[in-house]
């Protein structure tokens, strides 16, 4: 309005620093106004056409306090603001952490960030918390420990992988896994649904997850640790000491979990009657099946990690170099199948890693602008199941002799042994302020041995997979960085080979095949504070050597497998508003669309019981997602979020040559939750009960709506299965002294025992309680 | 500028896209053939629909076999969730399943379009392949299991249906012959007179070499009295193997008119790719082959292997003969064959049956038989007169169902 003045001030501009130097991406807005900016790496701004009249410039940073300056017409155009830190934050606010969740969340990329701080005294881990985010989905067949299936915007199982800071967890071990990290371990968690960045290396067809561990350079100690129902005890920690003369820095990060996991079933089959002798029901004549509700008896979980690395950070030649060593191993007893009538009492699974890994980071590498960053590692990795009985287990933990195993096969020790080498090497380089190119290439290399120790004494096929995959990725930020795009491709090479029998003699077959995935990412800042981005990757889920070559022991082979393929789109737009410096308001919501086909799903043969992996179905999913955040100053902090996703099965043909669509083409895909929400409350006041203490409370809600067993068009209504609706509250109030040195909290899971279900209504744990203790020393 | 434009037609695929997802729902409202789907029929059929994972079986109803259209859309019990099965025999509207991974043996039927459970009872004596009623209370099911010491028997379980009560037992089958036969497949099974005939293979537990599997040539027909089950004759054969594949799924036997016993043999189900498919006859009394009779199937359908059979009436049977090949995912067709005279009739004018491998495709009414053909374009109830040797297209499944599994007469 006041820039058709012709006689126009040329603009305002200015630095915004703290105590220790510039600060980047300050938020610089004029009052009154929708007009602002954000502050360069120099902590520089620039505001053309301000007019004549008197202005107030408002700048802010997240952890600081809010500073205003006026500006009168014809004053000093180059302002100067020291940015004060706010005391009334909570302490272990990492400034830059805050930073990088907003340059990502900011990026082209569809992408949940989750500052883990927040979850820091409660006893959730990497699953629970990502969970409570948009578009996401973790279904978990019980307790700690227990299997989960992980869907993002929709696509689940292989085609979501998961990294900790860009390495792939299965580096260490398979006893590691989403559902055993404790938050405290990480920083920042990253979900990129649908479209991943190159840095990233991997075939992740539906999207990644990136768990970004502390990244801070001084001395720290986290430790935690939780008791709580169904005997659950959960320690961890993680710590960092840099010796100042020599500069060696040590980095330790351990954690242990140990649950019973005897949580009550409700409404769930044992035997009465029949010969008894002991446990053992020696004879079934009279006895009948009754309904009653029973506790677990063989679902004890065990978990612990270690992992130490050593080395030298902020050298003239490395900014970082470590050598470091990790163990993890697992020890899980298996309660059910795939519904719960199926009762094991028996079976166990093992497992245990070593891995060794080397890491090597250095910005300005030769030249300016050239970073590169190596990582290698070597592991071995072993799992062992065990299912050594003729028994049939029933819910009160009593048992008869079955015709087969638990698991209704021969008796078995099934090892599985996979040693696997890995590298990564990312190359990055900014040309000047405006482009800058990634080049990411990473090389898998896995044995894959499986075979029945009662059997034989090894796999005498073992499969070998070698896979290697490079990016490479172009970002521009055009004007002013308002808008950025990044252009990347990918090469998936992928290489299998496996001895085989084949007309009663052993040969190798080999395959290869190269395939080639690109995408991009865009955002354009039409606001300081709003956004709009889209972005699109075809993407590739490559198949895995015992999904080709079989498992030897209960999966075929199959030669003729193709990788999974999407086409993955996603808009979205966020927008955030600050009003009169106390009340801030984000709002982000995204469509998104998948076309995936050629799933890869071990399909089991009625006759012999054995599986065999095919190339089975196609589905397309769209959907849209939205989430409202406000905080109220330091005081009051709430959000709600929500996720519809359409699955539709666009397998036009089945099992069937047929001229005629399957019936299923274009229905909506069955024991799918398609509907569900989040909603969070926290509320917290530092120095309530003493000086530098904090009190904080935290409420969240989980919803997901009721959704059919099976296909919803097909069948009478009256016989239909169906899994309710599902409302799960959770709350924690957490007590902290000294700043957060020292933390206590109490939490309590499904609050109002709500029944809670998944795949075919297996059932999760009902109400819960824990306590957990946190020291955390800087 | 280029750039601008690509992202551009980007977003307007997407929204594009998002609006013809919204609005392609419900385009195909198929007429209701069935104005009651509670309304108990005469006639069911078990189908599954969907591809893996998310396959579903559900009970049809079939108003009539001569004509009209079958849908499950709306219509027909949802087994997914209660008997996730397709070996599920039924007789006077009951079905019985029995569910070795969750140990237990059940009794099931359909009321107002809900699969309903009679009866559960916890079982574990057998892993169960075969069965056969011996009256309209009693079926005998049959099976492997082992004890502590893993080795492998026959067994079976005398059902008193009323009640699912059970008595448990062991078969007196042949000792395995050498170490590389550690298992039975039990296949076809006729109740006459007093007499149980139970058809066995030995069979290797060792899938190391697979496809290629060791096989043993001989078939083995346990003939044990009934009811106190002990055994009267043990009948071997070198020119077959495998008397029947698991028949839970589809018959492979009958006993016609005259109290003459027939079975068909499936020797590829058994993975013996050279021996032929034969029917042989255990004549009315006789506890031995019939020596005079040996029914080649294989050499009149040009290596085809009798997947099942059902008898007519008048000595006639129709086999679902499966094409020639080492496995038995391959298409099917139907022949006629008169086997009390050992003569081949015809293969029947019919679609090649596309469908699942093991099928109870067949149901015969006043003479005729009707079968539920899954062909690559219209699927149909066809009826097969033998008096007149016209064959016609009558009801049809309609909305894309993708296996028909079993076609039954439930009353």
């Amino acid at each position: 309005m006041q820039s058709i003045n012709a006689q126009h001030r040329s603009g305002i501009s200015g630095y915004v620093k703290n105590a220790d130097g510039p600060i980047a991406d300050a938020t610089v807005i004029i009052r009154g106004t929708e007009r602002g900016t954000v502050t360069n790496k120099k902590g520089y701004f620039e505001l053309s056409r301000v007019g004549q009249s008197k202005v107030t410039i408002v700048v802010s940073y997240s952890g600081y306090l809010t500073q205003t300056q006026e500006v009168l017409p014809g004053a000093s155009k180059l302002l100067e603001f020291t940015l004060a830190k706010d005391e009334r934050q909570l302490q272990d606010v990492t400034v830059t952490a805050v930073n990088k969740a907003r340059e990502v969340k900011h990026s082209g990329f569809s992408v949940n960030v989750v500052e883990t701080k927040q979850f820091a005294n409660t006893t959730a881990d990497i699953n629970q918390v990502l969970n409570l985010t948009t578009g996401i989905r973790i279904r978990e067949q019980g307790g700690l420990g227990s299997n989960f299936n992980f869907s993002i915007n929709g696509l689940s199982g292989k085609s979501v992988k998961y990294f900790i800071d860009g390495v792939p967890v299965e580096v260490l071990g398979s006893a590691m896994s989403l559902n055993n990290i404790p938050v405290n371990l990480s920083e920042r968690i990253e979900a990129y649904k649908g479209v991943v960045p190159v840095h990233l290396g991997s075939d992740a067809m539906g999207g990644a997850i990136n768990i970004i561990t502390s990244q801070k350079q001084t001395n720290y100690i986290d430790a935690s640790y939780s008791y709580g129902s169904f005997n659950t005890h959960r320690a961890s920690f993680t710590g960092q000491y840099t010796h100042q003369k020599t500069g060696i820095q040590v980095k330790g990060t351990a954690f242990y979990n140990y649950s019973g996991n005897n949580y009550t079933m409700k409404d769930v089959e044992i035997l009465e009657g029949g010969v008894r002798h002991g446990n053992e029901i020696t004879d079934l004549n009279g006895a009948v099946f009754v309904r009653t509700d029973a506790k677990r008896f063989h679902d004890r979980y065990q978990s612990a990690m270690g992992q130490i690395e050593i080395g030298l950070a902020e050298k003239k030649w490395a900014d970082a170099l470590f050598l470091g060593v990790g163990y993890s191993q697992g020890m899980q007893d298996l309660q059910t199948g795939f519904e719960q009538t199926i009762v094991y009492g028996n079976v166990t699974r093992k497992s245990s890693a070593l891995s060794g890994s080397l890491r090597y980071k250095k910005d300005n590498l030769f030249v300016h602008g050239l970073s590169l960053n190596i990582f290698a590692s070597q592991s071995r990795d072993s799992y062992l199941t065990a299912d050594t009985l003729y028994r049939q287990y029933y819910w009160d933990g009593t048992w008869t002799v079955k015709s087969s195993s638990e698991m209704n096969s021969i008796k078995s020790l099934s090892r599985m042994s996979r040693p696997k080498t890995f590298a990564r090497a990312n190359l990055s380089y900014a040309i000047n302020e405006q482009h800058s190119v990634n080049f990411n290439y990473t090389i898998d290399r896995v044995k894959n041995e499986n075979y029945n120790e009662l059997v034989t004494s090894e796999d005498p096929q073992p499969g070998l997979l070698n896979k290697q995959i490079a990016g490479l990725a172009y970002q521009q930020e055009l004007l002013d960085k308002r808008w950025v795009n990044t252009f990347f491709g990918k090469y998936y090479g992928l290489n299998l080979t496996a001895n085989k029998w084949i007309n009663n003699e052993y040969t190798a077959i080999s395959q290869s095949q190269p395939n080639y995935g690109y995408g991009i990412a865009t955002r354009y800042k039409i606001l300081p504070e709003w956004g709009v981005k889209a972005s699109y990757e075809k993407a590739f889920r490559l198949q895995e050597v015992d999904e080709v070559f079989g498992d030897g022991l209960n999966v075929q082979p199959n030669p003729d497998l193709k990788p999974e393929h999407s086409n993955n789109f996603n808009v979205g737009m966020y927008y955030g508003k600050t009003l009169r410096e106390r009340h801030r308001f984000y709002i982000e919501a995204s469509g998104f669309y998948r076309n995936a086909a050629d799933f890869i799903y071990p399909v089991p043969d009625q006759r012999s019981k054995a599986l065999k992996n095919e190339n089975k179905s196609s589905v397309r999913i769209t959907g849209m997602e939205a989430e409202l955040r406000y905080d109220y100053m330091n005081l009051l902090s709430f959000n709600v979020n929500l996720t519809y996703q359409n699955a539709v099965n666009t397998t036009k043909f089945g099992g069937t040559t047929s001229s005629t669509p399957e019936a299923t083409y274009l229905n909506k895909i069955p024991n799918q939750p398609w509907l569900f929400g989040n909603a969070g409350l926290s509320i917290g006041k530092n120095d309530l009960l003493g000086k530098d203490t904090r009190l904080q409370f935290n409420w969240y809600t989980q919803y997901v709506h009721w959704f059919y067993l099976t296909w919803e068009a097909y069948g009478n209504a009256n016989g239909k299965s169906d899994i309710p609706n599902q409302l799960v509250h959770n709350a924690t109030l957490t007590y902290s002294l000294q700043n957060g040195k020292y933390n206590i909290s109490a939490e309590c899971r499904n609050l109002s025992d709500n029944p809670a279900f998944d795949n075919f209504r297996l059932q999760k744990p009902g109400r819960a309680f824990s306590m957990k203790f946190r020291y955390f020393l800087r | 500028m280029k750039l601008h434009y690509s992202v551009t037609k980007l977003l307007c695929a997407c929204m594009v896209m998002a609006t013809l997802n919204a609005c392609e729902k419900n385009n195909d409202t198929n007429p209701d053939p069935d104005p009651d789907p509670t309304e108990e029929h005469q006639y069911a059929a078990v189908v599954c629909i969907g591809s893996w994972p998310s396959t579903a079986y559900y009970i049809a109803n079939v108003p009539s076999l001569t004509e009209g259209t079958i849908t499950i859309q709306g219509n027909g019990a949802e087994m997914t969730g209660k008997v996730y099965a397709q070996d599920v025999p039924q007789k006077n509207g009951y079905y019985y399943h029995a569910n070795a991974g969750s140990g237990r043996f059940g009794k099931y039927h359909v009321e107002n379009g809900t699969l309903i459970v009679d009866k559960e009872i916890p079982y574990t004596w057998l892993n169960w392949s075969s069965y056969v009623w011996v009256d309209d209370e009693t079926m005998v099911i049959f099976g492997t299991g082992a004890d502590d010491d893993e080795v492998n028997e026959g067994r079976y379980s005398i059902v008193k249906v009323d009640d699912m009560t059970i008595t448990n037992g062991k078969l007196d089958l042949k000792a395995f012959p050498n170490a590389d036969f550690t298992n039975y497949s039990i296949g076809f099974a006729e109740y006459r007179s007093g007499k149980l005939f139970i058809g066995y293979q030995f069979a290797s537990d060792d899938w190391s070499t697979y496809p290629v599997m060791k096989i043993y040539n001989e078939l083995d027909i346990a003939v044990v009295n009934y009811p106190d089950m002990t055994l009267s004759n043990n009948i071997s054969d070198i020119r077959s193997t495998t008397p029947g594949g698991p028949i839970v799924y589809a018959p492979s036997s009958f006993v016609d008119e005259n109290n003459d016993l027939y079975f068909v043999t499936d020797p590829v189900s058994g993975y013996d790719y050279e021996s032929p498919s034969v029917i042989y006859r255990i004549k009315n009394g006789e506890t031995e082959l019939d020596g005079s009779y040996y029914f080649n199937l294989s050499s009149k359908t040009e290596n085809g292997m009798g997947a099942a059979m059902w008898y007519i009436g008048n000595g006639k049977a129709i086999i679902r003969t499966r094409v020639a090949g080492e496995t038995i995912d391959l298409d099917h067709f139907y022949t006629i064959v008169d086997v009390r005279n050992g003569n081949f009739i015809k293969k029947l004018d019919l679609p090649a049956d596309k469908g699942e491998r093991m099928v109870q495709a067949v149901v015969v009414e006043d003479g005729k038989a009707y079968i539920a053909v899954n062909a690559e374009d219209k699927d149909y109830i066809w009826q097969y007169d033998p008096s007149t040797e016209a064959l016609t297209p009558g009801a049809e499944f309609i909305g894309g169902i993708d296996y028909i599994l079993r076609l039954e007469k439930v009353k």
